[in-house]
């Protein structure tokens, strides 16, 4: 199939690459399909792109190109809802995988949402804002010096 | 902020037809029964924090792009590509895929 997104124009994407959210985003609570994209010229970076709203597309980073040690923390209800065992953490690149949503104002650095990383369950493709029930980390932290790598 | 001390069982009123009760306190945190009319809407604070912080990351300009990207790169001094759109330069990654890389 050919969708039309935000960055890139028209971009053939398969079924088997499109990632449902079964409860949208808080914000979009109507977008459920979103296929996540890279380009050669963006290295490390991850658009998640929405394919029912061409111009909507989120900037994400792995959870790990942020913060090398975080660890995730999902409540149970969103565990359920990707389809996960309850009681036990999921594993970073084993399981799941936990992406975090870049903000970027003109003028200012650019941030990184810890609290709610989008996670996606590797199996079935199901995803949730998975909204920390610790303190640990906050919507908007500063990005540290990073190595991004081919 | 109007600051108000309730025992467990004791309940808060806001508005019209809006009432909050503390149904149970441990040492880490207090169970709240909610409540409201149905048109009133009744979220934790966090997820209208990332209600927002989604709005705000949804806001970024397809031209900020090229300037997101100088943050991001380790050597800030080399000179930014350009993105080529069409079908072939973007590619759509399995979830599968994205995990082995971390």
């Amino acid at each position: 199939m050919i969708f039309h997104t935000k960055h890139f124009g028209p971009v053939t994407v398969e079924e088997t690459r499109v990632v449902e959210f079964p409860q949208g985003l808080p914000g979009f609570e109507s977008c459920h399909r979103f296929v996540p994209l890279e380009h050669p010229a963006s290295v490390g970076l991850i658009f998640l792109q929405s394919l029912d709203v061409p111009e909507l597309c989120f900037l994400t980073l792995p959870v790990r190109v942020a913060r090398a040690d975080y660890r995730l923390s999902i409540a149970p209800e969103d565990l359920e809802l990707l389809g996960l065992p309850e009681g036990r953490r999921p594993e970073i690149g084993l399981d799941v995988v936990a992406l975090a949503i870049l903000s970027f104002s003109e003028g200012e650095l650019p941030t990184v949402n810890l609290l709610s990383p989008v996670v996606m369950h590797i199996a079935t493709r199901r995803a949730v804002q998975a909204i920390r029930p610790d303190e640990q980390y906050g919507c908007r932290e500063p990005l540290v010096a990073m190595e991004l790598t081919c | 902020m109007l600051i108000i001390r309730r025992h467990c069982g004791q309940s808060i009123c806001v508005g019209d037809g809006v009432a909050i009760e503390v149904l149970e306190c441990g040492p880490n945190r207090v169970k709240l029964g909610i409540s409201a009319p149905k048109e009133v809407q009744v979220i934790r604070g966090e997820t209208r924090l990332t209600r927002q912080q989604n709005l705000a990351a949804a806001e970024i300009p397809a031209k900020a792009l090229g300037e997101l990207q100088k943050h991001l790169r380790a050597d800030p001094g080399e000179p930014a590509s350009t993105l080529v759109p069409g079908a072939d330069a973007a590619r759509a990654i399995s979830p599968g895929s994205l995990g082995g890389e971390i």
